[in-house]
């Protein structure tokens, strides 16, 4: 399953090195757009530049999941409000 | 809508005590025939009714805050938790794999039952897998329930574990949810 959207903040920046000359940047941000959270988003992406064991053989990817956005309804008592009394 | 219901049945409690004054036929009846036509005695006893608040509370597990899955989408397409659904299931979590500092998807899931993963040994290009001794590299790979089709002979996969919430790998017949494929699948 992909990274989904969070609708609390979230972010990581992440920098890696390695054996191979390996070296990785990832980047990982999520939260709500607006203040009543029922949007939300989530960008992930990731950039490396690796050899690996095996001679000319290399392990370089550029990686971007992005602007994911995911809503979600909010049951508030006002919804309830509406409703015919009796 | 556990919500609504709750609060139509105490309404209908309520209802049930008015009704009570009323003769036997309309009571019978019920609420909504003693609304419509009012009879001077439920005038009379008419007032208007606090009902207390009901909070409905649920949560959805999408964050994986440690090892352990409580819930899974794989084994029937729903968010159902594990322990109500019928199929064995793997959940390799955010946290595991980060644990494990995995850089493959294969490597991801060396430490699944049933599962055997980087089955060509060191490999960047491809997520090689078997699961229960099937192999899952053409047919058993899906990324958020769809099928990720694998045209064949030098082509494949190579998933990217950072971009991944969580692994899930239901084990059993499933075909019914994710169509022709090799006996067992990832999710």
């Amino acid at each position: 399953m992909s990274k989904r959207p969070t609708f609390d903040p979230f972010r990581e920046v992440k920098f890696e090195a390695g054996t191979y000359d390996r070296f990785q940047g990832e980047l990982d941000v999520g939260g709500a757009l607006d203040e009543r959270k029922t949007l939300a988003y989530r960008v992930t992406g990731l950039v490396r530049d690796s050899e690996t064991q095996v001679d000319f053989i290399k392990d370089n990817r550029i990686y971007i999941a992005g602007a994911d956005l995911e809503t979600q309804r909010r049951y508030d008592a006002d919804l309830f409000k509406s409703l015919p009394k009796g | 809508m556990s919500k609504r219901k709750m609060t139509s049945k105490r309404t209908n409690n309520a209802n049930w005590r008015l009704a009570a004054l009323l003769p036997l036929g309309a009571a019978l009846n019920g609420m909504a025939m003693a609304a419509d036509q009012p009879t001077k005695a439920q005038t009379a006893e008419k007032k208007e009714i606090t009902l207390p608040a009901v909070k409905v509370k649920a949560t959805r597990d999408n964050k994986s805050g440690n090892y352990k899955a409580s819930t899974s989408t794989v084994g029937t397409k729903t968010d159902t938790p594990l322990i109500e659904t019928p199929q064995s299931i793997s959940v390799i979590t955010n946290d595991q794999m980060e644990a494990q500092n995995v850089s493959t998807m294969a490597e991801a899931l060396r430490y699944t039952p049933g599962v055997q993963s980087e089955t060509f040994g060191f490999e960047p290009r491809t997520t090689f897998i078997k699961i229960r001794g099937f192999d899952a590299t053409e047919t058993g790979l899906y990324r958020d329930g769809l099928k990720l089709s694998n045209p064949g002979f030098a082509a494949g996969y190579s998933l990217e574990p950072y971009g991944a919430e969580r692994v899930e790998v239901p084990r059993g017949p499933a075909s019914v949810l994710y169509g022709q494929a090799q006996p067992w699948r990832l999710g």
